[in-house]
């Protein structure tokens, strides 16, 4: 049927992701159970909150009675990095219409490597459908470790390392469509300064924050050279 | 805790994570043809993604740290040995990498 075609290559483009999202959102769904968070509490900051390691902290200062100045100063600090996925995508989300206030809000690491992996100009429609499938893995995951809870009995390490593996991918077909070394020479600058100079919290946001600021140097040195 | 204060709670914090998505889009959104925004937007998410391969294999950390410090410490024999024997075992370095780097700048 054509109009399920779009469809259905949405969901194969997020099929890495919903191999890590469903045990990832497992583990939030038995997290959150164990700390007392109700079923449709856990379903419900999946579907307003979707962020993963956002939620988990989120859990995590509910179980130890955290006030919400804290809960925001926390959320806002770990999900500092997404103000920069925002700025690399400001042109790619134009004209997006309706479907804008979505795709920002749906804006997670994962859906950022299979947006900005797509070739040529950014199809609003398809993109609106991957940011949707992924919701749904996280829904799915969070929904079965709510309802499965702690007596799930298998040993699942390692399936996680489906994202890894899917930003590896990515990160390739990246630089075989790029063709410019510039940006993953300052990535793995910056990647490897933060691993071994900055705690892990603080990891991300220093790294995207300093590779930023050695694009804005590239960017005006040669602007000045084009004078 | 409560049903509302459940509610209150989710609130915030969809709404702080919401926030940090939104405000690029509306702070810059007249700035979107800016050679600048184009520039990032053509080069950051690359940088953005090899980052998150590196934050992914992070637990190779003690590894990388061990490279990093017999690098600093300006000893190639030995930094070319660990290289050698790095992919066989773990490295076990003896300082971490700000103290190897730092008395090169005291």
């Amino acid at each position: 049927m054509p109009r399920l075609r779009p469809w259905k290559s949405a969901f194969t483009t997020t099929l890495p992701v919903m191999f890590g999202y469903l045990p990832l959102g497992a583990a939030y769904g038995i997290l959150a159970i164990e700390v007392g968070v109700p079923v449709w509490g856990v379903l419900l900051m999946s579907l307003v909150i979707y962020a993963g390691a956002g939620q988990f902290l989120a859990v995590a200062l509910l179980g130890a009675g955290a006030g919400l100045l804290e809960l925001a100063v926390a959320t806002l600090m770990l999900n500092s990095r997404h103000l920069f996925y925002g700025l690399s995508l400001l042109k790619s989300f134009s004209g997006a219409g309706w479907r804008k206030p979505y795709l920002i809000f749906a804006l997670t690491d994962e859906t950022y490597s299979l947006l900005t992996s797509q070739a040529g100009a950014l199809d609003h429609a398809q993109a609106f459908r991957i940011s949707l499938l992924n919701q749904l893995w996280w829904l799915l995951g969070s929904a079965l470790g709510a309802a499965i809870g702690a007596g799930l009995d298998f040993d699942s390490r390692g399936i996680e390392f489906a994202l890894t593996a899917l930003f590896i991918v990515l990160t390739l077909e990246q630089a075989r469509r790029l063709r410019r070394g510039l940006p993953f020479v300052i990535a793995l600058f910056c990647g490897l300064a933060a691993l071994a100079l900055l705690p892990d919290r603080h990891l991300m946001l220093g790294a995207i924050g300093a590779a930023t600021l050695l694009l804005l140097g590239h960017y005006r040195y040669h602007r000045e050279v084009d004078a | 805790m409560s049903v509302t204060a459940l509610l209150v709670f989710i609130g915030v914090c969809a709404l702080t994570t919401f926030a940090t998505r939104l405000l690029p889009f509306v702070a810059l959104a007249r700035q979107a043809d800016h050679p600048l925004i184009l520039h990032l937007g053509r080069y950051l998410p690359p940088a953005v993604m090899l980052i998150l391969v590196i934050y992914a294999l992070r637990d190779f950390r003690p590894l990388i740290e061990g490279h990093l410090n017999a690098a600093a410490n300006g000893w190639p024999p030995c930094w070319w040995s660990s290289c050698i024997y790095g992919g066989a075992m773990p490295c076990s370095p003896s300082l971490s990498a700000p103290q190897a780097i730092w008395p090169w700048f005291s």
